[in-house]
């Protein structure tokens, strides 16, 4: 026993004559010396005392009951209190195993039961990872994808953080040989950021289902963009951004349906040939002033903003697009202020 | 006991005794109550043991409320709800193990969400400070005490 009782004198209780409450100060005097400890001191039914000590003293003293033993919630019945949990976030549960041995398994079973369908991937079979995680740690992310798989998850986020510099055999590897093939594979929406995207055998089977993909930070070579395109067969919606791409990038493919095409800010890349039957809006923001739309009947929007001055590709913007794009409803241009200057 | 109280009021009498005249409807809302009545094995009195007569009140003033307020606003009733359940840890627990024994739905839902606010979004630090205090094992094996023990013998 570290305390000796006999060094401890008990003060302010005169008022608590009653078992039940007796809150009050303790004294703890040393050999010649006081010391005052904020101690609160509670009876409780069972005759138990438990100290407890405010922060702050005087303020959690004026807060009265909330320093009350939860002896009588930590025995309630299991049923309830894995009903408590089930209004708390994984996180908050997790923190409230400190209370009790008891809770510490409650939350086990929680997480059993809660974890993997709603709180992780939600409702709406959602799975995001938005973390700073290079190649080094695929071990673990592939097994979190494998897991969302067989969750049959419909959205799939990859958000990891690289800095600028990072060479692209640090980024992690998106395992496309671990979607599924065929009919089975449920992924509608692929989002990666800072990762590679590497074609593996059998893609079109695994692909197939995908409506949107989204790609930032992602490096592509032609070889690798056009086996990604002619694989996805479905895919209605892309996006690359801040993409280390080929010097010319051909958008094309023969079963392509793609409806809506984004780029932004990619570099490396000098010419774009779009040929896409479907494609009715296209965006670009960058550098590059080359475009040619070979095959594109539908292509009704086009929004480019360039951000540099270029004489000669805005020319082809105010001449010669018309006659390449016979639908052309809507086009956008955003000049640099150099640009309209010079005019 | 006239026969129009039979019919349409239950008296409940806590485990100290008092007794409380409730509408069976309101009564009912406790299906460990209900099925008593549907089972037509409870008389005149039913008693509710573990419950004492200050929680059986606030339970009754629960119910009344939520049977009166049914067509009501849905936001009236949860104002109330997070009125009524906002008290003290040694009510509150009372009171669950009444809504819990007694099987009252509506009241064990809006206690067991007060109880979890309390725990959402804390520290662990804060966690233990608002339901614990420290315990008593902690103190004895914290430093701090060891730093007074030491201190003493340095004296």
């Amino acid at each position: 026993m570290a305390i000796d009782v006999g060094a401890l004198a008990v003060g302010g209780v005169e008022g608590g004559s009653e078992l039940g409450d007796s809150d009050g100060w303790l004294q703890a005097k040393g050999k010649g010396d006081w010391r005052w400890l904020w101690w609160n001191v509670k009876l409780n039914r069972k005759g138990w005392i438990t100290i407890g000590y405010g922060q702050g003293g005087v303020e959690e003293d004026n807060q009265g009951n909330d320093l009350k033993p939860i002896d009588r919630l930590i025995e309630m019945p299991d049923d309830i209190l894995s009903f408590i949990l089930s209004f708390l976030s994984i996180r908050d549960s997790v923190k409230a195993r400190i209370l009790s041995r008891r809770w510490r398994y409650i939350c086990s079973f929680m997480l059993n039961l809660d974890f993997d369908l709603h709180t992780v991937l939600g409702i709406n079979y959602k799975a995001r990872i938005c973390f700073c995680l290079g190649n080094e740690y695929a071990g673990y992310v592939d097994r979190w994808i494998r897991f969302a798989i067989i969750m049959k998850t419909e959205k799939l986020d990859l958000e990891f953080f690289a800095s600028p510099e990072s060479q692209s055999n640090n980024l992690y590897d998106f395992p496309c040989q671990l979607l599924p093939q065929g009919d089975s594979s449920q992924l509608k929406y692929l989002c990666l950021k800072s990762c590679n995207l590497r074609p593996t055998p059998n893609l079109v089977s695994r692909l197939v289902s995908l409506k949107s993909l989204d790609l930032e930070h992602v490096p592509l070579n032609q070889s690798c963009a056009n086996s990604i395109l002619s694989s996805c067969l479905n895919l209605e919606w892309l996006r690359l951004k801040n993409s280390i791409l080929p010097e010319t990038l051909c958008i094309h493919g023969p079963s392509l349906h793609l409806k809506i095409l984004i780029v932004h800010e990619c570099y490396g890349v000098e010419k774009f040939e779009i040929s896409s039957i479907d494609l009715t809006t296209f965006e670009y923001i960058g550098k590059v002033k080359n475009f040619s739309f070979l095959d594109v009947p539908r292509l009704e929007k086009v929004h480019i903003r360039f951000m540099v001055a270029y004489e000669r590709g805005t020319q082809y913007m105010f001449n010669g697009i018309a006659n390449d794009l016979p639908r052309l409803q809507t086009l956008s241009l955003v000049l640099t202020t150099d640009e309209v200057r010079k005019k | 006991m006239s026969s129009s109280l039979e019919k349409n009021m239950l008296i409940l009498r806590s485990s100290d005794g008092e007794e409380f005249i409730v509408p069976e409807v309101v009564a009912v809302m406790s299906k460990a109550i209900k099925n008593m009545v549907e089972d037509e094995c409870a008389s005149n009195t039913i008693p509710v043991p573990n419950v004492d007569a200050n929680i059986l009140a606030m339970v009754i003033e629960f119910c009344k409320k939520h049977d009166e307020s049914e067509a009501e606003a849905a936001s009236d009733l949860k104002t109330f709800d997070s009125e009524f359940v906002n008290r003290g840890q040694e009510a509150l627990y009372d009171l669950i193990t009444a809504a819990n024994f007694r099987d009252v739905k509506e009241l064990l839902d809006a206690l067991c969400q007060n109880v979890a606010e309390m725990i959402k979004g804390k520290s662990v630090h804060h966690i233990r400070i608002q339901f614990l205090g420290y315990q008593l094992f902690e103190i004895l094996t914290s430093n701090f005490i060891w730093n007074i023990w030491c201190d003493r013998d340095f004296d």
